[in-house]
């Protein structure tokens, strides 16, 4: 800001009534967004061009000979500029009746409906009839491939699937056919979108409920979806996704805008694995190897999760709902006290120094507070697994937006916390059965054999599922996951970004943090924390790369690690 | 220090209890000796009720027997006592429909407001009061019962006087 | 002479060649006194170009009729990149048929004017747009220009002067929005052939994103005999703001139908009833489009001595535009007509703005509604309603093209309409209506 003083970079304009100024070549809409009035429009979007056709953001400019579009016209210095001028209001209102025309009115059986702008700018408007008494142009459904469906006699023609596929995907698979009211999209030959890895974005960018995702049609209408601003935990680029949530059940996973991470945008892989977490386990969970295919063939993104999966009802047996604790060779349920007691008096009589394994798909806190008990314990073991496939997936018009090669979201945060990744590339293997204590984050070991830990002193299994290697652990404690609870995760580029709770877990079941953080307590090292907050403030006096870090600093858009910063002011505390 | 009780004289006509009682014969009298009875023989007869009675639901058919219901999920969202459940699904013409409707007639409050949000006039309240069951599941009303009802719907309003003026 | 009709009232400059196959070669073109103003155009500065069409008040004759001279001059004086000069010669207009003619007998003379103007505009490249159903033009052009080649008049080093200006033609694909500028930019470029937004203007940046020069092939083929004679020369026809000669396309029910080359600023009554032979059968003159079918419509009363020129014409409330006159007698259903021109504007809509798109769509449903005699009152007050809306909402004019003719005929011709709907409108006929319809 402070080196764009100069008096003809900035110029000042007046919009309805109030002096506002911006930088040369700003957009009447932005400069208007700026001082919150909000012009309507269905064809702008910020990432994409502006082909000014939908004809909604006219508004009155003095000295204009005619009305013009906000979203392409800049401001000029001195302009004065009325967004609700009765012209401009009356062009609105004829155009808004133009779009009711052919528009079926389909509202209740609409996936759109509640997050549409068609309704949503009529309502506002409050119109009760359209003039129009013809019959509507009736064109139908048609597959586009991948998940998306169009219906063409809700499309508004604004173009933005278009656009996007040309200008960010960069791989030119719609256009618009015909012309006049006969214009509809389509792709090229019924080619589709198959294998267009970052497609399904367009159902997000369309206004109305002309593009509808296959995997949410009919699932939940938009107003009873609960949505909770995450991270998406599928690869280690950090999106910052909504979590869109109903009957305590993940329903779909919707891009949040984070200029530095994925601008508007998420990739499909990412979009449609969400199905695990409803579950509470790892991406591939217990008996399930990473998918076949994933680390050969990339390209494609692979849409939709495997149809393979183990049902709902089958893996949420294997969550663990009570701490266990192991008496006379038989893990019997206990109350949290009671394990943490006994827990703390077994890690006291500890000889040789314990052996941690973490968890790429938890967050900072609960590994580096995992760390910290090694380290007060005594040990230097700390390893962990992920996944991870062949290559990169770089959205070409986006190029800071991958799916990365690690498919779980904290690999970076726990290289930095000093964890050691072991194993192959999809997350098995290279562990040997432990020979002293070893306390297990979030992995259940599905891959070792169901005796390998008769041989260590003690085992201390932390996790949302068991496995059958698990069943000898001389202590099981049920975790929330990711979703279920508060906390941070470090992506690739070392970028710390929180994420928030938006399922309930399973009434025993505490964030690792809180479990950590009391057997820290109980080791006489600190007081637990309260928070997740005060987790990652333990945090980052504990380990270099995240100092000078806190919630408050993170925001909604996460910080870098490793980098000194500074509170802005008025975000203190 | 005493309490200061103040009495009250009532006169002798407002105390007597004979008076009552015998006032009360009286009219058990005169109805002895009525000939314009009152009671309704119910079950045998059942009395009319008016036309925006609200009672027990009932879900329109189409004539080829699928419910009318498109699975909005207006209904439950706007139920104040939260009594109906929805799955929404696609049958096999790509209609949406509900796979699951359920309403649940011992929590519901008969406030009527399904009927008056359904875009498509499907459910409605009706014009039934016997509504008892043995037990509380099966005030459950799935889409079979809701779509075998047979009895009359409610008007919401007077259609010759919409706004009740 | 033979070309279907001519009249000796006709200033025969653009037309000359008209109707004699032989000026379709250079050889013949020559003969009529052709490039000879190529060879002097390529002497002068291009500023000096430019300065004599100015002087002589050429107007575009695309239908807009901005000065031509002054529209060369907004291209950048400083060459830092191509310049592009672009012959529009998609004539699509319903009605109009002179630039087809210009093309089909005297090829040469839209080569030479293109050629001036290219050197005029410092363009190397000129390209002629030609409309895709013109395909006997387009062989017409292409053998022309390969002549052209040939002989050393375009190409690399033209007529030995060092100046090398390349001429190619692109054959459109039948779309009538194709007509309009942008469009036309992105066609040529392998776009959808949709109107870009404005600014920026073609002269700062047009097709390929480079200066350009858009002019009709009217315009073009008028520069050759400004060049050669001199602007003074040319302000001999027509009143001060419009001088020269323009042909006149005339369609109709008048007897004599065709191309006439007239001054501007002749009578528009003298015109139908001595030029063209007065209306077929005897009939009575109705009314006439005086400018292609995206004009107001004009009653027999409102011609009486009306000058055709620009300025008298938008005086009368309507527009001169590419002077394709369509007359209309008596017996003509206004109704019928508004319906098909409407219809053909729903047709070419490219879609892009919605109260286009779905405007004109929605006025050919209720023309056709009211033409089937099942419109009532209501549905006239929603047509002239849905005509206001499409106006002056869009990215190019042509839905104000579709709605212009709508609410002049409605208001002009109001017995058609009213016979259909059954009864009439409050106010419906009277002047004050018109011209209250026509401003809005």
């Amino acid at each position: 800001m402070a080196n764009r003083s100069d008096a003809s970079d900035q110029i000042t304009c007046t919009i309805d009534g109030q002096e506002v100024t911006v930088p040369r070549g700003t957009t009447i809409l932005d400069a208007a967004e700026q001082m919150g009035i909000g012009i309507v429009h269905y064809c702008y979007h910020p990432a994409l061009s502006a082909p000014a056709m939908c004809r909604m953001c006219l508004v009155h400019m003095e000295g204009a000979p005619k009305l013009v579009p906000a979203c392409v016209s800049p401001v000029a210095d001195g302009a004065v500029i009325q967004t609700d001028a009765p012209l401009a209001e009356e062009a609105r209102t004829g155009v808004l009746e133009f779009y009711l025309v052919n528009h079926p009115l389909d509202c209740p059986v609409c996936d759109a409906a509640g997050e549409c702008k068609l309704q949503d700018y009529v309502y506002q408007e409050g119109r009760k009839h359209g003039r129009s008494v013809e019959p509507k142009r009736v064109l139908g459904q048609d597959d586009f491939g991948a998940d998306v469906l169009y219906d063409g006699d809700r499309c508004i023609m604004c173009t933005r699937c278009v656009r996007y596929m040309r200008e960010i995907a960069e791989d030119d698979r719609l256009c618009v056919v015909q012309r006049g009211n006969r214009s509809v999209i389509d792709t090229f030959f019924g080619e589709g979108l198959d294998g267009s890895p970052f497609a399904s974005n367009i159902i997000d960018i369309c206004p109305v409920g002309a593009l509808l995702s296959k995997d949410f049609l009919h699932k939940a209408r938009a107003w009873d979806l609960d949505r909770t601003p995450s991270i998406c935990p599928n690869c280690s680029q950090g999106c910052n996704i909504t979590l869109d949530t109903r009957d305590n059940l993940v329903q779909r996973l919707k891009p949040r805008h984070n200029p530095e991470v994925n601008s508007y945008w998420m990739c499909d892989y990412g979009r449609y694995r969400y199905e695990w977490i409803n579950r509470g386990t790892a991406p591939y969970p217990y008996g399930m190897p990473a998918p076949a295919g994933l680390e050969a063939d990339e390209g494609d993104g692979s849409a939709l999760p495997p149809a393979a999966l183990p049902d709902r009802a089958t893996i949420s047996e294997l969550r663990l709902e009570s701490p266990m604790m192991r008496r006379d060779g038989v893990p019997v349920p206990v109350g949290w006290q009671e394990a943490i007691l006994g827990l703390l008096e077994r890690l006291r009589a500890v000889s040789g120094g314990i052996q941690v394994i973490g968890s790429p798909h938890h967050g900072n806190e609960d590994n580096g507070l995992l760390k910290r008990v090694q380290e007060v314990v005594g040990g230097d073991d700390a390893v962990y697994r992920a996944a991870r496939a062949a290559a990169e997936v770089v959205l070409p018009g986006f190029q800071k937006l991958a799916r990365r090669r690690d498919l779980a979201a904290n690999t970076r945060g726990l290289d930095a916390l000093g964890f050691r990744r072991v194993g192959d590339d999809s997350a098995a293997g290279g562990l040997a059965p432990p020979a002293s204590a070893l306390i297990v984050l979030g992995d259940p070991l599905a891959d070792l054999p169901a005796k390998a830990m008769a041989d260590a002193e003690l085992v201390v299994y932390m996790g949302a599922v068991i496995s059958p290697t698990l069943e000898k652990a001389d202590f099981l404690l049920p975790l929330t996951s990711f979703a279920e609870q508060e906390g941070t995760f470090t992506n690739f580029e070392g970028r710390v970004q929180r994420f928030w709770p938006a399922l309930n877990p399973p009434p025993m079941a505490r964030p690792a943090w809180q479990v950590l953080g009391v057997i820290l307590a109980g080791l006489q090292d600190g007081v637990a924390p309260a928070s997740a907050g005060d987790a990652f403030l333990r945090l980052a006096e504990l380990y270099d790369p995240f100092s000078g870090l806190s919630y408050p600093v993170l925001g909604t858009l996460g910080s870098m690690l490793n980098e000194p910063v500074r509170l802005r002011a008025g975000e203190e505390g | 220090m005493g309490i200061g009780v103040k009495k009250v004289r009532r006169p002798e006509e407002g105390t007597s209890y004979v008076r009552a009682a015998l006032k009360g014969m009286a009219l058990t009298f005169r109805h002895l000796v009525n000939t314009e009875t009152v009671t309704h023989q119910y079950p045998d007869e059942k009395p009319s009720i008016a036309p925006r009675w609200r009672g027990t639901h009932r879900m329109e058919v189409h004539a080829d027997g699928r419910p009318k219901c498109v699975a909005c999920g207006l209904c439950p969202t706007i139920c104040p006592a939260n009594c109906i459940r929805l799955v929404p699904g696609e049958d096999d013409q790509g209609n949406r429909y509900p796979i699951v409707y359920e309403i649940d007639e011992y929590r519901c409050i008969f406030c009527g407001m399904c009927q008056e949000v359904c875009p498509v006039e499907a459910i409605h309240v009706g014009q039934d009061y016997e509504a008892a069951e043995f037990t509380r599941e099966r005030f459950v009303y799935d889409l079979d019962r809701l779509m075998a009802q047979d009895h009359p719907v409610t008007a919401l309003w007077d259609p010759s006087d919409p706004l009740s003026e | 002479m033979a070309y279907p009709y001519t009249h000796e009232r006709e200033v025969r400059v653009m037309s000359r060649g008209f109707g004699d196959p032989a000026s379709r070669t250079v050889e013949g073109w020559r003969k009529l006194g052709g490039y000879a103003a190529l060879e002097k155009a390529l002497e002068m500065a291009p500023e000096d170009v430019v300065e004599e069409v100015k002087a002589s008040g050429l107007r575009g004759r695309g239908g807009a009729g901005f000065p031509a001279g002054v529209k060369w001059s907004f291209m950048p004086r400083d060459k830092q990149g191509p310049h592009y000069m672009l012959v529009n010669a998609d004539e699509s207009e319903p009605g109009a048929f002179k630039d087809r003619e210009l093309i089909r007998w005297t090829p040469h003379q839209v080569i030479e004017g293109a050629l001036i103007a290219a050197h005029a505009i410092r363009a190397q490249d000129v390209y002629v747009y030609i409309r895709g159903e013109f395909f006997e033009p387009a062989l017409i052009l292409g053998r022309a220009i390969e002549e052209a080649y040939q002989k050393g008049l375009a190409g690399s080093n033209i007529l030995g002067t060092g100046t090398d200006i390349d001429v190619t033609i692109h054959l459109g694909a039948g779309a009538y929005i194709c007509g309009e500028e942008t469009a036309l930019m992105n066609s040529l470029e392998g776009r959808r052939g949709q109107p870009r937004v404005k600014p920026p203007f073609p002269a700062a940046s047009g097709l390929f994103a480079a200066p350009t020069t858009i002019n009709n092939v009217e315009t073009v083929c008028s520069v050759p005999h400004i060049v050669t004679n001199g602007g003074a020369w040319y302000r001999q026809w027509g009143p001060e703001k419009s001088p020269g000669t323009k042909l006149f396309n005339m369609s109709g029910h008048v007897v004599r139908r065709g191309n006439f080359e007239l001054p501007l600023g002749f009578p528009m009554d003298e015109l139908i009833f001595d030029v063209c032979g007065g209306i077929r059968n005897g009939r009575k003159l109705k009314a006439v489009i005086p400018g292609g079918s995206s004009v107001p419509i004009l009653t027999a009363d409102e011609i009486q001595g009306l000058a055709c020129d620009y300025e008298s014409v938008a005086e009368a409330g309507s527009m001169l535009g590419t002077a394709s006159m369509i007359v209309m007698d008596d017996q003509t259903n206004m109704v019928t007509q508004v319906r098909r021109m409407v219809e053909f504007y729903a047709h070419e809509s490219c879609g892009q703005c919605t109260p286009c798109r779905e405007g004109t769509g929605w006025l050919v449903s209720i023309l056709r509604r009211i033409e089937a005699g099942q419109g009532t009152l209501e549905d006239v007050d929603t047509l002239l309603g849905v005509a206001k809306n499409v106006t002056g909402t869009t990215i190019c004019v042509l839905s104000d093209s579709s709605a212009a003719p709508i609410v002049s005929w409605i208001n002009k011709f109001p017995d058609d309409i009213d016979r259909l709907v059954g009864g009439r409108r409050a106010g419906a006929g009277t002047a004050a209506a018109g011209t209250a319809a026509a401003e809005a």
